[in-house]
């Protein structure tokens, strides 16, 4: 009943459908924080209009990167499709779509916090702003990371492809997929803290900048292990005969890299957030509040870490 | 690059004796790697050696408020000040950062994107700390640690340590192996030119800093060569912030995450037991030095 036309047909449709799901929802955030700043603070409708413009083309960027992945889908349709083409080549599409979704959504949260920051301190909009592009830029990664595994999946596709090896091609899909869900809800959590926290006390811009960036590195580096888990599954199961055990290899690993990343993830967005709004009431406590983050951000990390370690060993072994 | 994710150069000095196993494998590209880190961090400190002995001078003062830098690090996190534990952790920091950032000269891997690098410094990081620890609390008190509540949980205390080499190797050499795919990706993307576009990025950026220095509007080839060194930033703006993030941020991040772990792991060393060792010197102020 599922035809190859079918499957190929739909996914590239479902992960736009799901990918503008997402960007509106962020959009509709953002726009909604927008209005209700400049009408709380109508001096500072200006600053905050320029801001919010950027902030809406990067939101949108999402869905245009999916946009680019469904027209590769649909305009790349060979001749003799497959089964197997079709359904690897869908979980590369579908992993654009869904990541596009969670990421937006998580952006979405960060333009309105900055809409906020900014009706509170007029005066420090353009710091302000360039906390939230890079903010945005950095939650927007995945969606990149996303289309890379789209794109390396889609030069390994061959007509003549096994059901093990389309079924492993479409795990290291679902890994990024999956594995980026945890990561963007614990940056949202965090970057949400923090650019209200350059809002309470926009003194401290430089301090909550660094504190940030380090914070953004540990909650990305679950991001960075899904993308490694995918690509390696990508590039070292093709070459071994594919059985059925390598396929199950490759779904496991992207499982439990995926399924491992999420709780960590979140569990740093959370210490991160605690620690922002620690810091914009008192700063002189900087250096004590940043320690003890990093310290338990190193050992929740360990878990992720400790995922990663089995998902390589289970692709390796 | 990308499609050697997991490929290295590799030699076997030793194939004629018959030995061919992966321990006896050679990573050529990694040791290059290793050799260009330790020789940039030998002709810095011939540098220092020869510019600490000068007064009011740019060089040194750099170097002074490096040298402040770690011993910070290190009184915050071993909560007073030593010779030996500040020399260590400087150093450990410096190899590791090196190690990362030799990656962008071009020709030359990033020492860290194998995993014997980064599992060689966990594992020295951590032999130290034992070591450390059997000096402070002797032999006994070592193994005395391992049995803390009672003798049940001492499988649980020997797991707990031999993760701590897993998590300290593993999040090094991930983060390098990620940042460096992805950059490798977008910089394939210029084909048989992808060997100059980052020395092209950081001379651009050196360049352009130097020039807020200089009064450019005077010359005609000054203002040309400020023109084109902006027109490039410009159109490689997002893989120059690619470059900054992935290659340097994400070098020097891990590496002081990794130096602040090894410093809490010796703190942690050296307040086990109750009482200090009468031997430990005390908090030593910073004009001593």
């Amino acid at each position: 009943m599922i035809s190859a036309d079918m499957l190929h047909y739909g996914a590239a449709g479902l992960a736009l459908c799901i990918s503008a799901i997402g960007c509106g929802i962020g959009l509709g955030i953002a726009g909604q924080g927008m209005v209700e700043s400049s009408l709380r603070q109508p001096t500072a409708a200006a600053p905050i209009f320029s801001t919010m413009v950027i902030g809406l083309a990067i939101l949108e960027s999402g869905a245009i990167i999916t946009l680019v992945a469904a027209l590769m889908v649909l305009f790349g349709k060979p001749v003799d499709l497959t089964d197997t083409q079709a359904f690897a080549a869908a979980g590369g599409v579908l992993a654009v779509g869904v990541v596009s979704m969670t990421a937006s959504i998580a952006s979405g949260f960060i333009a309105r916090a900055t809409a906020e920051a900014i009706a509170r301190v007029p005066i420090f909009a353009s710091k302000i702003s360039t906390f939230m592009v890079i903010t945005q830029s950095l939650i927007e990664a995945p969606i990149i990371f996303a289309l890379i595994v789209n794109l390396m999946v889609r030069t390994h596709i061959t007509p003549t492809m096994s059901w093990e090896l389309a079924i492993a091609l479409f795990a290291a899909s679902c890994c990024i997929m999956i594995g980026c869900i945890g990561p963007s809800v614990g940056q949202s959590i965090f970057a949400h803290a923090a650019v209200t926290a350059v809002g309470e006390n926009y003194k401290a811009y430089n301090k909550f900048f660094t504190f940030s960036l380090v914070n953004y590195a540990f909650i990305e580096t679950a991001v960075i292990f899904c993308l490694i888990v995918a690509l390696c599954i990508i590039f070292i199961l093709p070459g071994v005969a594919a059985t059925s055990l390598t396929a199950l290899k490759a779904c496991t690993a992207a499982a439990t890299i995926s399924l491992g990343s999420c709780g960590g993830a979140i569990a740093l967005g959370l210490v991160g957030k605690k620690s922002c709004t620690g810091m914009a009431l008192d700063v002189s406590s900087y250096a004590a509040i940043a320690r003890l983050t990093l310290i338990s951000g190193v050992f929740i990390e360990s878990t992720i870490i400790y995922a990663f370690l089995i998902a390589l060993l289970l692709i390796s072994g | 690059m990308s499609a050697g994710l997991f490929h290295y150069h590799s030699v076997q000095p030793l194939a004629d004796l018959g030995l061919t196993g992966p321990f006896w494998t050679v990573h050529s590209d990694i040791v290059i790697g290793t050799w260009v880190a330790m020789a940039i961090l030998f002709s810095l400190t011939a540098l220092g050696q020869y510019f600490l002995g000068k007064k009011n001078n740019t060089v040194t003062f750099l170097y002074e408020k490096a040298v402040d830098f770690f011993i910070n690090l290190s009184i915050d996190n071993i909560g007073s000040f030593q010779q030996k534990y500040f020399l260590f952790i400087s150093s450990i920091f410096l190899f590791t950062a090196f190690s990362c950032l030799v990656g962008l000269i071009p020709f030359v891997e990033e020492a860290t994107r194998d995993l014997n690098t980064a599992l060689a410094i966990a594992l020295s990081s951590f032999l130290y700390v034992q070591y450390q620890k059997i000096q402070l609390h002797g032999f006994r008190g070592f193994l005395q640690e391992f049995i803390d509540p009672f003798i049940i949980m001492a499988p649980l205390h020997v797991v707990g340590e031999l993760s701590k080499i897993a998590s300290m190797s593993f999040r090094l050499f991930g983060n390098i192996v990620g940042g460096g795919v992805i950059l490798g990706m977008v910089i394939d993307l210029f084909g048989r030119y992808r060997m100059f576009v980052t020395p092209v990025i950081f001379c651009s950026i050196a360049i352009h800093m130097l020039f807020r220095y200089i009064d450019y509007q005077h010359s005609f080839w000054l203002r040309v060569i400020q023109k084109i060194v902006q027109l490039t930033l410009n159109m490689l703006f997002a893989l120059t912030w690619l470059q900054i993030i992935l290659g340097i941020g994400e070098a020097m991040m891990q590496s002081f995450v990794l130096t602040m772990l090894t410093a809490t792991y010796l703190g942690m060393a050296m307040q086990h037991g109750g009482d200090q060792h009468p031997n430990t010197p005390k908090h030593l102020p910073k004009e001593h030095l």
